[in-house]
This record gives C-alpha cells, structure tokens and sequence, in this order.
C-alpha cells in the first residue's frame, strides 16, 4: 500500500514506531558528528620524542664537558690543545650534531626542531674555526664563556621545543 | 533526555582556552627568559671588548653565533605557540567528541 507521495504506508504505524525511527536518526546524526570530529584532530607539529630529547641531553653533555676541561687549561696552552686532542673532541662533536640535525629532519612537521638543529651545527662549526685562529684572544676565559653560553642557549632551545610537544599532550 | 549543545559548546570552548592559556604562560616565559640571556650574553661581549680581554674580531664572530642562536630560540617558540595552538584545538575537539560520544550511548 502506498501513500500519495509513493512511498510505503503502513496503516498499523503507532507513535511508538514513529518515535523509535525519530531516535534512530538522532543517534546515527549523533555518529556521523562523532566520526567527523574524530577525524578532525590536528597535527601540525611532530610528537614529542624521548629519543630526541635523550639526544640532546648527550649532546649536552658532551659540548659542556669539553668546555669545562678546556676551561681547566692555562689559556697559554689552549692553542695546542685545540690543535691536537680537542681538534678530535671537536669533530666527534659536530658529527653527533649532524646526525641529530638529519634525524629531526626524518621526523614529519619538525621545522622548529630542524631550524635549531640547523643553528647548532652553524654555531659549532663557527666556534671550531675561532678556536683554532691565531687571535690569543680567541680562547681567553671570556671568548670560551661566551662561546660555551650561545651553544648552551641553542641546546636549551631544543630541550624547550621538544619538551613543548610533551606538555602539549603529543606524544609517541 | 534532550542534548543541550549550548552547554556542550561551552564545555569545549573551556577545554580549548585552558589548553591555549597553559601554552602562552609557556611562550610568555621563553620569551622573558632568554630576552635574559641575550642580554647577559651582549653585556658579556660588550664588556670583554671594553675590557680587552677579546678583540674586535673574536667579538664579531662571537656577536654572528649570537644571531644564529637568537634564530634558535626563535623557532622554539614557534613550536611553544604551534604546539599550544594545536593542543587547544585538540582539546576542543576532544571535549565535543567526547559529549556527543555520550549522546549517542544515551540514543541507542
């Protein structure tokens, strides 16, 4: 039996079908909603990654010990000292950093942590070139605190960045 | 039972604001702490200069390593805000989802 727009008719309809039929479309409207929302979820930065920031903590480590030893030499004998074994301290170094620097660019939306890591490698390299300069100046107390404060501000900058993600609920 | 948007709505929108509040105390913070430190680090060149102990080179390049680590912290608090930005939208998101998600236990 059809009604006049031609579709089905049941006579036998009460308002209890018609209100189950009502609810069963609020809840599939409800799912669609739920669906859609869940597959709105944003990701425009990487999530927080222990290795990187176990990384950097390394890394640290290493920059800040080399310093302080070098801070422990008479400044007459720094010259030397940055021709021989820190020269070999330096390039370990610089070849840790440019492995992070390559495994923040594997990870996807990264550019901060990319951008810092790029700024590391510059300032290392830069601090390797002034320490082996002729200039006496150039590994006196004050150019070695100053050097061994920007490289501590960029790591921390990294720390910063990565911990960001963590206290933003991202992680892996 | 009826499903009140309004308040879902509100709900929601609170979520978002304490996660975006939390991420700019975080970016306000940075912002203060190295503006510190770039000072310090300044002073400490201009001084060493003044002083004699570095000369007008080393503090050339000294000052050069200096913009590269103020780029650094640049793009830190890019990921601060980009992070915080993220985490507010998420936590709207969130809180509808998880509303509506309620709703439709109480449908079926």
């Amino acid at each position: 039996m059809l009604d006049q727009a031609g579709t089905s008719f049941h006579p036998a309809a009460t308002s209890h079908d018609r209100w189950r039929s009502q609810r069963c479309l609020r809840a599939l409207t409800l799912l669609l909603l739920c669906w859609s929302l869940a597959a709105c979820a944003v990701s425009w930065i990487s999530p927080y990654s222990k290795e990187s920031a176990d990384r950097i903590g390394e890394l640290s480590k290493s920059v800040l010990g080399m310093y302080q030893d070098a801070f422990l030499l008479d400044e007459d004998k720094r010259a030397e000292a940055f021709k021989g074994p820190y020269k070999v301290r330096q390039a370990e170094i610089e070849t840790r950093i440019r492995l992070h620097l390559l495994q923040e660019e594997a990870r996807p939306n990264n550019k901060s942590s990319v951008r810092i890591a790029g700024d590391m490698l510059d300032v290392w390299q830069s601090q390797r070139d002034a320490l082996q300069r002729a200039d006496p100046t150039a590994r006196s107390d004050v150019a070695l605190g100053i050097h061994r404060r920007n490289m501590n501000d960029l790591l921390r900058a990294a720390l910063v960045a990565e911990e960001a993600k963590k206290s933003a609920g991202l992680s892996n | 039972m009826a499903f009140d948007f309004d308040s879902v709505f509100k709900t929601a929108l609170q979520a978002g604001a304490a996660a975006a509040h939390a991420g700019g105390k975080a970016a306000e913070d940075w912002i203060r702490e190295t503006a510190q430190a770039n000072r310090d680090a300044l002073k400490a060149i201009a001084d060493g200069v003044l002083k004699g102990k570095i000369s007008q080179e080393t503090a050339e390049i000294l000052l050069n390593e200096r913009r590269k680590v103020l780029d650094g912290e640049a793009a830190a608090l890019d990921a601060i805000v980009t992070a915080a930005a993220q985490a507010a939208v998420n936590a709207f998101l969130g809180s509808l989802f998880s509303a509506f998600k309620s709703a439709l236990k109480l449908a079926l």
